[in-house]
């Protein structure tokens, strides 16, 4: 190895250091000579003849130096450097050419280079953890609710309790447990901070280090001495100037003292929902084992050498043994482990992949018509190689140099792609929905870069080939005699092209129905029934400090009064209230049965929804039967229960559940029996695209202790123009309670739909870019083919044909290519766009719809493309054309 | 450019290379050395020695230093590299057995 490197060493420098290796060689003929003329003196010649003598020993020293060149000279990377200068100088002669090629690779190189670039950051690149490919994240699976859409839950503490002592599987085990949200009071306005409760080895299993202070140790844990915080980087910035100072201060959290002992990583994002702040938590002291508390969120580190398979096994077994230790809870969980950055990327993985599949395809249409650029052009050049050939260049070398021509086309539309993929990874950075995983890690890198270069190359040789190796004019006599135009062009060669257009079609028509698919699907997206009106609809979040509002009495006090000056509010139509708002999380699961009718008899698990008086109004939510609930019943807790549609349909069929009881199964304590009032419309409340869930709706002080509050004010004007009076109303209850997350419902819709809106945009964009390619692609072959044949044209016109028939064959010959390539494609898309099923929504692939609007597009692509070259065609003056010749 | 035939080429090759085997030395110094050692019967062609020592440090089997000669002037010092000494062992052989084998159809025809 290190003799091909010394190798590689001494060529390269015979290459670029052409002025000292000739500067050596001199002194070291110039060493010889002085030597042999001293040996010729000691034997008695004159200095004169002594140095002729000399000279004619060693032969002559520009022979010498010449030979040694030869011996020295890398010949085929010399006569690389030599056809690439030339390759340069025949871009430079025909500029038209080289724009074209240059900026057909460069759109094709550039959607690569910014696709992939996101690919990179977020799919590939290890995460900044220590050995991150042996850190895993544990669910626990709800396996007999599919129904119920919440399919993967946090960890229950007993199911934690079993994970950690499985040591044989894992090196390390810990979790974050969300643990409440604090109030930060001494800001400008007081905020609300997230805090996640650790044990000391959360930062030691994860593998990060602090960007300053230090982590906990178990020191730390020790009761007494727990009252340390460590900052997220974005807290540490907003309430502390990002000062080095900050550590060692202390701060009230719910008037609680913690002292800051240390501030995250800014790229540190390892939980789902941001944490600002994490207060140290000692496991085993506070850990009862209850199996339904699924709030931990659990990360471990394989030992070394275990296949995450043996730590699936080992799960499956503790979620068998958590079963039966617990056998009055709901049957049917399980434990699933996941690579940590698989389960992190998942929700975009598909639709990365799909959409480097869609600009891989953009590329592959740029290249075809790349490809029939240079074949067009190396027949137009048939004369020079011709030239080439006659004086001694071998086939080889003049096939050669045409692969390195188009290389250098290439590697040029490879750097303009790297200007479009940096100007598109920052357009991808702004479009992407803000809570894609590691958003940050998506830039141009090296790895990014080398990418591309090798898009690049790929292109340059895919595309150069057929131009390459089509062979020279065999006969040399002939090919010199031929007038530029008429090069001769082989059946083989138009075949050639042929194929080229047929297959960017087809590739073409794969692309186009898939996005038209997405877009059919954002469609339906938008076109969907909410079940509420989303107009004037103003949101927030209260929360109000504990520290202040003790007894549940004070706080029922408070929500009665925030409610009651949100409703006087100049401007507001009605205000409602409920626990977790709808769109943005779902609401709490608890099991009720019927106490009467047809349905199912046991307990089934049911969405609960917690709400106010007025909930219904404010959202717009219709009543179908019965009532609302009443102020007077939200305030004294009575037993009874709004159901919608859905439950209504599954508990009581037919009947009128108006008046009927609903029994609800409590965890600690019995059972509570719930009379329904009134029934409601079904609302996409978890996501726009899932269908309603069966959800029953309590009165919100039924849940106990609640210091939290979303509320939903309808306005009579935009509700935009009414945030600040409504925020100034409450405030009047009392000025320390923080207000976060206010927006209005036509926000939160959006930036439900973000994710589907970015994907259809882009894979439309690279349709329409395939499309455009096509286009050009078409209209180059229709017309160069049709302009090569006008003397044909002209001849035909002469012997009497009608300018409708020439028109009709050119735009028939045309059109083969591309009718085939529509069959292929369709043939392509039926089998890949069922790749994209997960990201659709209520399209199937297989959508007629589709798949006729791309063939109509594609026909229309054809005819387009060869319209001008048709009717050039039939307007050929067949004097002219003939003297031409 | 010229080409020397393949035999003497590498004859030329495989005596520079057992020349320098024990020592580096300059190019020169080469040509006398085996002048001397072969008592004269083989005289180096110094046409031709340099592009050899060029060609032999291209294909990793010398490396070259710069050096002072006896003389103290600069110098261009030769020696093998440890593949240019298995090269050269491999070639010795070659000759050793080729050369036999031209004794023995000599001596029995």
């Amino acid at each position: 190895m290190p003799r091909a490197i010394d190798k590689l060493r001494l060529r390269f420098q015979s290459l670029f250091s052409k002025g000292r290796v000739e500067r050596e060689l001199s002194d070291e003929l110039r060493f010889h000579l002085e030597r042999q003329i001293e040996e010729n003196r000691a034997k008695g010649m004159s200095a004169e003849e002594a140095r002729r003598q000399a000279l004619i020993e060693l032969g002559g020293i520009e022979q010498v130096k010449e030979e040694c060149r030869d011996a020295r000279a890398w010949q085929v990377l010399d006569e690389t450097w030599r056809d690439a200068c030339y390759a340069a100088r025949m871009m430079r002669k025909s500029p038209g050419f080289a724009t074209v090629a240059i900026l057909t690779l460069a759109l094709g190189i550039g959607a690569n280079t910014a696709i992939f670039s996101a690919v990179d950051g977020i799919l590939l690149r290890p995460l900044p953890y220590r050995d991150s490919a042996r850190l895993v994240s544990i669910w626990s699976l709800r396996t007999q609710l599919r129904f119920e859409g919440g399919y993967e839950d946090e960890i229950s503490s007993a199911e934690y309790v079993q994970i950690q002592a499985a040591k044989k599987i894992f090196d390390d085990v810990t979790f974050a447990h969300p643990a409440r949200i604090a109030i930060l009071i001494g800001a400008a306005s007081p905020r609300t901070l997230g805090i996640d409760e650790v044990p000391a080895n959360f930062f030691t299993t994860n593998g990060v280090a602090p960007a300053l202070g230090r982590f906990f140790t178990p020191e730390d844990e020790r009761p007494g001495h727990d009252h340390v915080a460590i900052l997220s980087y974005r807290v540490w910035q907003e309430e502390f100037g990002g000062s080095r100072s900050a550590v060692g201060k202390t701060v009230a959290f719910d008037q609680q003292l913690y002292t800051i002992v240390g501030v995250m990583p800014a790229n540190f994002r390892l939980t789902g929902e941001d944490c600002d702040v994490w207060v140290p938590l000692y496991p085993r002291a506070t850990l009862a084992t209850n199996p339904t508390d699924h709030r931990f969120e659990v990360w471990a580190r394989l030992r070394r050498g275990v296949a995450l398979r043996q730590a699936q096994t080992t799960l499956n077994i503790i979620a068998q043994r958590v079963g039966n230790e617990f056998p009055g809870q709901e049957k049917g969980r399980g434990l699933v482990v996941r690579p940590y950055l698989a389960s992190h990327v998942a929700p975009v993985r598909t639709s990365l992949f799909l959409l480097l599949g869609a600009v891989g395809f953009v590329l592959l249409i740029a290249c075809a018509n790349l490809s029939n650029l240079l074949l067009a052009r190396g027949l137009g050049r048939s004369k020079e190689l011709a030239v080439r050939s006659a004086l001694g260049a071998t086939r080889w070398r003049i096939a050669r140099s045409l692969l390195i021509e188009s290389l250098l086309v290439a590697l040029c539309g490879g750097a303009a792609g790297l200007l479009c993929g940096w100007w598109g990874v920052r357009v991808l950075r702004t479009l992407a929905p803000p809570d894609t995983p590691r958003l940050d890690d998506v830039s141009l890198n090296a790895t990014v870069f080398l990418y591309a270069l090798g898009a690049a190359a790929f292109a340059g040789i895919l595309s150069g080939l057929p131009a390459a190796l089509r062979g020279l004019p065999l006969d040399v006599s002939v090919a010199l005699k031929e007038s530029p135009r008429n090069g001769t062009e082989t059946g083989r060669q138009t075949q050639w092209k042929n194929v080229m257009v047929g297959a960017q079609v087809a590739l073409c028509v794969v692309l186009l129905s898939g996005s038209l698919l997405a877009v059919r699907s954002f469609e339906k997206l938008l076109d969907v029934k909410l079940g509420f009106r989303s107009d004037h609809v103003l949101a927030m979040a209260i929360h109000l400090p504990r520290f202040n509002y003790r007894t549940e009495a004070q706080q029922r006090a408070a929500f009665r009064q925030i409610l009651d000056r949100a409703r006087a509010a100049p401007g507001v139509e009605s205000a409602g209230a409920e626990i977790n708002p709808i769109l943005e999380s779902v609401g709490l699961s608890a099991k009720f049965r019927a106490a009467s009718g047809t349905g199912p008899r046991g307990y089934s698990f049911f969405q609960a929804r917690y709400i106010t008086d007025d909930y219904f109004h404010a959202l717009g939510i219709p009543i179908l039967r019965g009532r609302s609930l009443t102020a007077a019943e939200v305030d004294d807790r009575a037993n009874v229960a709004v159901v919608n549609e859905t439950l209504a349909q599954r508990l009581f069929g037919k009947q009128d559940p108006v008046g009927s009881s609903l029994i609800e199964g409590l965890y600690q304590s019995g059972e509570r029996k719930l009379e329904i009032v009134g029934v409601a419309g079904d609302v996409r409340d978890r996501d726009v695209s899932f269908r309603p869930r069966a959800t029953v709706y309590l009165p919100y002080y039924l849940m106990a202790h609640i210091t939290l509050m979303h509320l939903f004010v309808r306005t009579k004007t935009e509700p935009e123009t009414l945030a600040a009076t409504v925020e100034h109303q409450i405030r009047k209850v009392d000025p320390d309670i923080p207000i976060a997350d206010v927006r209005t419902m036509r926000q939160t819709i959006a930036e439900n739909l973000h994710t589907s809106r970015v994907q259809t945009f882009l894979f439309s964009g690279f349709a329409v870019l395939a499309l455009a390619l096509v286009l050009v692609g078409i209209y180059g072959v229709v017309a160069y083919s049709a302009n090569r044949r006008t003397c044909e044209m002209g001849i035909r016109l002469a012997l009497g044909a009608r300018p409708g028939a020439i028109a009709r064959l050119v735009i028939g010959e045309a059109m083969l290519p591309v009718l085939l390539g529509i069959a292929v494609g369709f043939g392509g898309s039926l089998a890949l766009t069922r790749l994209m099923r997960s990201l659709l929504y209520e399209v199937s692939p297989g959508d007629p719809l589709t798949l006729g609007a791309t063939l109509i597009a594609m026909l229309l692509a054809g005819l387009a493309a060869s319209y001008f070259p048709a009717r050039r065609a039939m307007r050929v003056d067949p004097v002219a054309a003939l003297r031409n010749e | 450019m010229s080409k020397p035939t393949d035999l003497v080429q590498g004859t030329l090759a495989l005596l520079i290379l057992k020349t320098i085997a024990n020592q580096p030395m300059h190019g020169w110094a080469i040509g006398q050395r085996i002048r001397q050692v072969s008592r004269e019967v083989l005289q180096v062609n110094q046409g031709a020695l340099y592009p050899t020592l060029h060609r032999l440090e291209q294909n990793g089997w010398i490396k070259a230093k710069w050096g002072e000669s006896d003389n103290n002037r600069r110098a261009k010092f030769y020696s093998l590299t440890p593949a240019g000494r298995k090269y050269l062992e491999k070639e010795q052989a070659n000759w050793q057995r080729l050369s036999t084998a031209i004794g023995l159809v000599l001596e029995t025809s």
